[in-house]
């Protein structure tokens, strides 16, 4: 029965997340929008958007080789693979077993790698100076990344016993945990607010390159959320009131990160700046030199 | 079983060697016959060596009436010989096989060299060690610093030859001298500037962990630690900054080597400290590193080779392109840097995931975060390394007409490139079915194997996630085939609106392909010394006979 039900959380959980990732990226930019003092386009925006582009024929440079032609869909994969991991309204879904923090560490650094070929593989000047760039963060925020998720993954156990210690106030109590999710919130913020690299798409390759920045950002509201704010989420074990409660306690976190986004887009620009990679870096640093003391 | 397994290899020692003084003799019709007699003998071994660690087979010894008065060698079959075998025939056959197809005349070196890496990992006391050691660097790829630091440490391990002749008397000894640990780390750490970094590791952990003795000082684990950690961001840096495609891949394996180094150091942290779970985990890393390094160290040797050979140039800025005129170097390629980058369903990240395991069981102290640090720094370079290298020379326009010109390697010459690819990515796919085959070694090295955690799906979940993604990889090609907008045109690309080139250009203004502006190359990290390839082996030899006739003095 309890494998049904895990069954049965995690197909709910991975309709939730592709149907909501669209939804979510509308109402970040019409939060922006509104904050800008700009009207707002329909939170539905990015679903129409996505509809469209996802029906046309490609163009592709003559240059290209089959690596930007596989490299959007590989995004699509590795962005619904890691939400598919990451818990959102409830804990003990069926794939929680393979939802280890160093394994999600790895598909985000994935997900970063996949564009950055991509840009380079027609040989324009724009590709390749954004994949120099886009190395030159990764030194800064992907080491963040690798640092905070092993200093989170000390307590031994998946990402479920992390969020319960989030529950019941032990990560509170841990002062190394508490920095590893402060960094982990820098280094979202900088990935969420970095421009993806899709000068080189078109058409459906876009729409697919699209969907997996949605997932994404979807995915690391739920990470981050559910690290930060834990409360209301479903245990393994629970009912149908349960459920309820967990999915309105996700809509609540979705909908704070999604204001923090648009604050942060707002306030810092279209450009990530340097300093959030630094200061994420140091966070991720003292976590770890905290944690392994 | 064992039995007749230690007398054929070393017979095909034997006549791996022979082959390899053959080959500079005959006549040039005769190479073909030499590469293809190497290519047989290097996979029978490594046919033989996988049988004894599959069988589990018992430690195996032979004396030799061979050698100086009163310095018999002394050879002997271990899991940890036998694991470092496999792969060492494995990647041989492979690299034999690719040079008989592609410059013959280097066949018989590499049979050369083969042999005495087989007779160094064979060997159970100094002298068979220092000659294998001869043989091994002495034919190696010469890298820039070989002269120096070879010399070093055949030096070392000469001098180990005077102090403990046999290993077996080093094992019985209860106590160790800080002379023995100082030649344990200084003769391997010499190799580790040279060529032969694969056995770096191997001896290193052969003296390190086996000769060791139960209970290391501390500082000998500290001093590993941050000498790989050291090495492990270092060379990361090197392979993502090198500006030659050699220089690339050799950061790649100087990464992976400190990151065995870090193995090493953690494992004997653990044995000092008494702590069984962390030693496991620590051998289990370090061994995974090693045999991830020496596949793909062979397998990025082949791809800088033919990327020379075939598109006339090692700098990244003369290349590009590279993957519409040599697509299975740039597969074979494509496999070393994944294996080497910490990614999902890599052997990198593998070896990552164990390293980070063992750091959560060992002791804490701040030296730990340092290592952590490091480890994370180190992968997030490699992965810098694997957009950069495959990015600039493969990806994009050709930037001369040498690279638009360029032949993929021929196709007798695939099959080694290939099975070399299909096991290197096998061994991120498949971790524990390897970790099974090592667990004799881990057991020998670490006192307790890893026993019930490896297994078919075991000890991380890699094959798993991996069905996962084939599904909603078939999902995403069901949705593009069923709704998705059909076929695709191709057009020239859109440049952001800068000109056509002028014909006296035929390959594009070359400022409008970005090649640099990555990471800042450290200076001090370039190499320094070149040493005249001729002068390799006669010095080396010159210099084991002199020794060993100094030794049979003194006895």
């Amino acid at each position: 029965m309890s494998i049904l039900v895990a069954c049965v959380g995690q197909l709910l959980h991975l309709v939730l997340m592709l149907a909501a990732a669209p939804v979510l990226t509308g109402v970040v930019e019409a939060l922006a929008a509104w904050f800008g003092g700009r009207a707002a386009p329909s939170v539905m925006q990015p679903w129409w958007d996505v509809a469209r582009l996802f029906a046309k024929a490609p163009v592709r440079a003559s240059s290209a080789s089959a690596v930007s032609a596989v490299a959007p869909s590989v995004s699509v994969v590795l962005a619904v693979l890691c939400a598919a991991l990451v818990s959102s309204f409830m804990l003990g879904m069926a794939l929680a077993p393979l939802a280890d923090p160093i394994v999600i560490a790895a598909l985000l650094v994935a997900m970063r790698v996949v564009p950055v070929l991509a840009a380079m593989d027609s040989g324009t000047a724009e590709g390749g100076i954004a994949a120099a760039e886009a190395a030159q963060a990764a030194v800064f925020t992907e080491t963040a990344l690798l640092l905070a998720l092993f200093v989170l993954s000390l307590s031994g156990g998946g990402l479920d016993r992390i969020v319960v210690a989030g529950m019941d106030g032990t990560l509170l109590t841990d002062p190394a945990a508490v920095l590893a999710v402060a960094a982990l919130a820098l280094v979202a913020g900088e990935a969420v607010v970095q421009p993806v690299l899709e000068n080189a798409y078109s058409a459906r390759d876009l729409a697919l390159s699209r969907i997996a920045k949605q997932v994404r950002l979807l995915m690391w509201c739920d990470l981050v959320g559910g690290l930060a704010l834990p409360f209301g989420m479903a245990p393994a074990d629970g009912g149908p009131l349960d459920w309820l409660v967990g999915l309105a306690a996700w809509g609540g976190r979705v909908g704070l990160a999604a204001l923090a986004v648009a604050a942060l887009r707002v306030v810092g620009g279209a450009r990530p700046s340097p300093a959030l990679r630094r200061l994420a870096l140091a966070f991720g640093a003292v976590s770890a030199g905290v944690g392994l003391l | 079983m064992t039995d007749p397994i230690l007398p054929l290899l070393l017979g095909i020692v034997v006549a791996l060697t022979a082959l390899g003084a053959a080959a500079g003799f005959v006549a040039r019709r005769v190479r073909p016959a030499i590469g293809l007699a190497g290519t047989a003998l290097a996979g029978l071994g490594s046919m033989l060596s996988l049988l004894a660690l599959a069988m589990r087979a018992e430690p195996d010894g032979v004396g030799l009436p061979l050698g100086l008065p009163g310095m018999a060698l002394r050879l002997a079959l271990d899991p940890l010989a036998a694991l470092f075998l496999t792969v060492a025939f494995l990647a041989g056959t492979a690299r034999i096989a690719f040079a008989a197809e592609t410059a013959g005349a280097e066949a018989g070196t590499l049979a050369l060299r083969l042999a005495g890496v087989v007779l160094t990992i064979l060997a159970a006391d100094g002298t068979a060690l220092t000659l294998g050691l001869a043989l091994a660097v002495g034919t190696g790829h010469v890298p820039k610093s070989l002269g120096i630091a070879g010399l070093g440490a055949l030096a070392c391990f000469a001098a180990l030859a005077l102090v403990g002749v046999s290993f077996d008397a080093v094992r019985a000894e209860l106590d160790r001298s800080w002379m023995f640990w100082a030649l344990a780390l200084m003769g391997p750490a010499a190799l580790a500037f040279g060529a032969a970094r694969p056995l770096f590791v191997y001896l290193l952990l052969r003296f390190a962990l086996d000769l060791g003795g139960p209970s290391p000082p501390v500082w000998v684990g500290m001093a590993l630690l941050a000498a790989g950690s050291a090495g492990a961001m270092f060379g990361g840096w090197r392979a993502a900054t090198g500006a030659e495609t050699d220089t690339c891949l050799e950061g790649l394996t100087e990464r992976q080597s400190g990151l065995a180094a870090i193995g090493v150091g953690l494992a004997l942290v653990g044995k000092a400290g008494d702590l069984p779970a962390l030693t496991t985990l620590a051998v289990a890393a370090a061994l995974f590193a090693a045999l991830s390094q020496s596949l793909s160290g062979a397998l990025g040797q082949m791809v800088a080779g033919a990327v020379l050979a075939n598109a006339g140039s090692r700098r990244l800025t003369s290349l590009g392109g590279l993957i519409h005129s040599m697509p299975w170097v740039a597969t074979a390629l494509a496999a070393v840097l994944f294996a080497g980058a910490v990614l999902p369903f890599g052997g990198g990240f593998v070896t990552f995931w164990l390293q980070l395991q063992a750091l959560a069981a060992a002791p804490r102290g701040i030296w730990l975060a340092g290592v952590a640090a490091a480890l994370a720094l180190s992968a997030v370079l490699s992965g810098v390394a694997l957009v950069r290298l495959f990015g600039v020379a493969f990806l994009g326009r050709p930037r001369g007409p040498r690279t638009a010109g360029a032949m993929d390697i021929p196709k007798a010459a695939r099959p080694g490139p290939w099975a070399l690819s299909v096991a290197i990515l096998a061994m991120g796919v498949l971790p524990g079915p390897v970790l099974m085959l090592a667990d004799g070694a881990i057991g020998q090295l670490a006192g307790v194997p890893m026993g019930e955690r490896v297994g078919w799906f075991g000890p991380l979940p890699a094959l798993p996630l991996l069905f996962l993604a084939v599904v909603i990889g078939g999902a995403v090609v069901w949705a593009v085939r069923r709704r998705g907008g059909a076929g695709h045109r191709v057009v020239p690309a859109w440049n952001e609106g800068f000109a056509p080139s002028p014909p006296w250009l035929p390959f594009g203004e070359p400022l409008t392909q970005s090649a640099g502006g990555f990471l800042p190359e450290l200076a001090w990290t370039k190499p320094r010394w070149r040493v005249p390839r001729v002068a390799g082996l006669p010095l080396l030899l010159a210099a084991v006979a002199v020794l060993l006739a100094v030794l049979a003095a003194v006895r």
